[in-house]
């Protein structure tokens, strides 16, 4: 347009092209302002792409000039990436491979866990169950436990009875042997005595031959001389079976009886010669106890007497109960054989007379009785004294009977009449009595053993004595005269002299237990018996003064009496407490 | 104890007091020896004439007689049967040996033991004073049992000679199943054979008198002559009576 004015306007020629320059400078300006801004701006951006130039160009001024070391740097790291890559991808793979090792591993694993839970579940199982089991067995067990404990309870308890079983055997056992030994002891004493016997039926024999040497009797087979005797004997027998052993010859037999009857009587030698009615006769010797063979409770209350018949196989006891019982001495026991009672009190004394068939005994029930032997009622009552009666004797003739009494008297009676035929009156208690041929001797509580003739009913002698007298004893042949007293002294005196000198006997432990204690003499007067208060009984020797024997433990309360049988083999003591005893030395 | 029957009788017999006739002698024979070797059965056998059915362990002594006659003399035979057990015969062995007229050994064939402790018995019989004055005879028993003897007679026959002892074998049991023939065995009783033998013997021997001496003229008393020839061996059993 400009360009279109400027030749338009040529006349005017300079008027018209000045303003149109101002014109045009003016929209110039106008132009010019308005566009201002945005050249500053595009200056300020183009200076900002300068400077972003400038930059740029630094940074990468020098890789043009690197350019080809950098691409085969870039190419190297590149291929080194590229092998990185490689690497990593490998070991990806291999870390895969792994984990699936692990996950199999893994899973090997669970299963295993799951196997091992199983198990372990069936072992908790298993487990409980044993628990159950063990329970139990526990239960089991203390009930086992209780039993066994019970059983050893038994087991012991049986084995103590098992103990004291064996124990029992070994008693028995001892019992046995000690019965054995007694039984030995009285075989080998039966042997002896049988060969004694036979040594002295020989030594008879011989004496007897000695004197008349024609054959004797026919009734004494053993004193005619022994080679005929065998001669004809071994003839009789030899017609005789073989060992007919157990047969036996009647007239043999009654032979022997007849024999042995005799020697029977006397237990002595000489006792042949005497009279068959009188058999006191001599005791060869009489044997010292030392041992008990038999310990009996004879009565139900205290004995208060005992006495060997004559023939000394029969014994008497006497006691508060009563009656008097018999007993046969066999073969060192006693058997009882019977009872004799009538009595109405307690027995106080008893007597056998000479020949052995009769008893007579003294009673509390003031009167004397008198029994056959094998006949339990009295024969004959003898009463007339006014207290008790303390002894009864058979004086020197069969058919007469001297009682002592408490009333003081002393009574002699006639059997044939059963009267009383003398009364002796006496100052004192009469205590006990005994009577030789002719007189009669008393013992009384006023300390004095007074002797009587009896024939003529008077006092001939007053003997001292220490104190009350509770029993006399007359030896067999009529000399000596035994007193026991209650100062526990046993007297001996000399009835032939009648003299004051006397012995005396005393022991240590020995005291008379009562009143009527009863001391015997031995039958062959070489020995004193008497039972003290303290259950023993005491012998002593005559000869010698001393204490021979001392027997204790057997009694347990206060003997009353003793009697020495007249074989001299045994000796009876008896207690106030119901029990006797045999002694014997075997 | 063991005693059964008849040997009842022999006890019975024996406590009675009532002594025999003075006129029989009594010759006490002791039979020694182990326990268990037969002494009971033994003497049973003599005195009752059987075995006995049952017998238990003797205790301390058993007595057992028999009354025999030899030569027109009747003789009671006392045999003590002692305990073998020592525990049942302790303080019993002296009441053994009192006055005893002769010891009877006794062992058994079967049982060596029992042989072998015979010399202790013969000592202890010694001991008790009793020397080779008492006439002693050796005896083992059970011969029956011939299978099982642990003890010949050649060995037991030396020991007899060596003691001077007569020796016999014999069966408590079954004696007539003797098996040495020496002794004759027919149909006799051995064991009642041998006992007789020792009685002879005794009878032989003791002169009448027998607890004194014949003072001076007790040559009155020996009537023992012709009766000498028979009690010394031990074959003259076989006529005894």
């Amino acid at each position: 347009m400009t360009d279109s004015e400027e030749r338009g306007g040529a006349g005017s020629a300079e008027t018209w092209k000045r303003h149109i320059v101002r014109q045009l400078q003016n929209r110039d300006r106008n132009q010019h302002t308005k566009f201002q801004d945005l050249i500053r701006f595009y200056t300020q951006l183009l200076e900002k792409t300068s400077l972003a130039k400038g930059i740029l160009s630094c940074s990468t001024r020098h890789t043009p000039s690197d350019n080809g070391s950098s691409i085969s740097a870039l190419l190297h790291q590149n291929n080194q990436l590229r092998k990185t890559t490689g690497e990593l991808a490998y070991k990806v793979v291999e870390m895969q491979q792994q984990i699936k090792i692990k996950e199999s591993f893994l899973d090997e694993q669970h299963a295993r866990l799951l196997e091992e839970e199983c198990r372990l579940a069936v072992a908790l199982h298993a487990h409980q169950e044993l628990q159950e089991r063990v329970d139990r067995v526990k239960v089991e067990n203390r009930a086992l436990k209780l039993e066994y404990d019970t059983l050893l309870e038994q087991q012991r308890q049986e084995e103590r009875r098992l103990r004291e079983e064996n124990d029992r055997g070994v008693h028995l056992v001892e019992d046995m042997i000690h019965l054995k030994q007694q039984a030995a002891v009285r075989m080998n004493s039966r042997n002896e005595r049988r060969s004694r016997a036979r040594a002295m039926n020989l030594t008879t024999a011989r004496s007897k031959v000695a004197i008349d040497s024609s054959s004797s009797a026919p009734t004494s087979r053993s004193t005619s001389p022994k080679s005929e005797d065998q001669d004809d004997c071994s003839d009789r027998r030899h017609t005789r079976l073989f060992r007919s052993a157990s047969v036996t010859s009647p007239r043999f037999l009654s032979s022997i009886k007849q024999l042995f009857d005799r020697k029977r009587r006397g237990r002595s030698v000489c006792s042949l010669e005497e009279d068959l009615m009188c058999p006191v006769g001599v005791c060869v010797s009489a044997r010292v106890p030392a041992r008990a063979l038999q310990v009996l409770e004879a009565h139900e209350q205290g004995i208060n007497a005992v006495k060997f018949s004559t023939s000394s196989d029969l014994l008497a006891t006497g006691g508060t109960d009563r009656v008097i019982k018999l007993w046969e001495v066999r073969a060192g026991s006693l058997t009882h054989k019977g009872t004799l009672d009538g009595s109405t009190e307690g027995i106080t004394c008893i007597e056998f007379d000479p020949t052995g068939l009769r008893v007579l005994a003294a009673s509390y029930d003031k009167s004397a009785l008198l029994w056959r032997r094998d006949d339990p009622i009295p024969k004959l009552t003898l009463t007339g004294h006014s207290r008790k009666v303390t002894a009864a004797r058979f004086s020197g003739s069969l058919h007469q009977v001297v009682t002592g009494s408490a009333d003081r008297t002393i009574r002699l009676w006639d059997l044939h009449r059963a009267a009383c035929v003398q009364l002796l009156r006496v100052t004192s208690y009469c205590s006990d009595l005994v009577c030789s041929e002719n007189c009669i001797v008393s013992g009384h509580y006023d300390c004095k053993i007074r002797v009587w003739d009896a024939r003529a009913a008077s006092c001939v002698q007053e003997l001292p004595a220490q104190g009350k007298v509770t029993s006399l004893d007359i030896s067999a042949d009529h000399r000596q005269l035994l007193s026991c007293c209650r100062d526990d002294c046993l007297q001996l005196v000399d009835l032939r002299r009648w003299s004051n000198d006397r012995m005396c006997f005393r022991a240590d432990g020995f005291k008379c237990g009562s009143d009527s204690t009863k001391a015997v003499i031995s039958p062959d007067g070489c020995f004193l018996a008497a039972g003290s208060a303290d259950g023993a009984v005491y012998i002593w020797n005559v000869s010698t003064g001393n204490l021979e024997s001392h027997l204790p433990d057997k009694h347990s309360s206060s003997i009353s009496a003793v009697s020495w049988s007249l074989s001299g083999e045994y000796v009876v003591s008896v207690d106030k407490s119901k029990w006797a005893v045999l002694w014997s030395d075997i | 104890m063991a005693e059964t029957g008849p040997s009842v009788e022999f006890s019975t017999s024996l406590t009675s007091s009532s002594l025999p006739p003075p006129r029989t002698r009594i010759f006490k024979i002791i039979v020694i020896g182990d326990s268990g070797v037969g002494k009971t059965c033994l003497t049973y056998r003599f005195c009752a004439g059987r075995f006995p059915e049952k017998t238990e362990a003797t205790i301390g002594v058993d007595f057992r007689e028999r009354l025999v006659e030899i030569d027109g003399e009747k003789i009671k035979i006392q045999l003590w049967d002692t305990a073998g057990q020592e525990r049942f015969r302790k303080s019993m062995v002296q009441h053994y040996y009192r006055n005893v007229h002769a010891v009877v050994f006794v062992y058994d064939v079967t049982n060596a033991t029992s042989f072998r402790s015979l010399p202790a018995w013969i000592e202890e019989c010694k001991q008790h004073a009793l020397g080779t004055e008492v006439p002693r005879i050796l005896v083992g028993n059970k011969c029956d049992l011939q299978d099982s003897i642990q003890v010949s007679t050649d060995v037991a026959q030396q020991f007899a000679d060596l003691h001077s002892m007569p020796l016999f074998e014999t069966s408590a049991k079954n004696p007539n199943s003797q098996g040495d023939g020496t002794y004759g065995g027919g149909n006799s009783d051995h064991v009642e054979a041998i006992f007789m033998t020792v009685a002879h013997k005794l009878k032989s021997q003791k002169p009448l008198v027998l607890s004194q001496p014949p003072g001076g003229s007790g040559g009155t008393i020996n009537l023992s002559s012709g009766v000498n020839d028979r009690g010394d061996g031990s074959r003259s059993w076989g006529c005894s009576c």
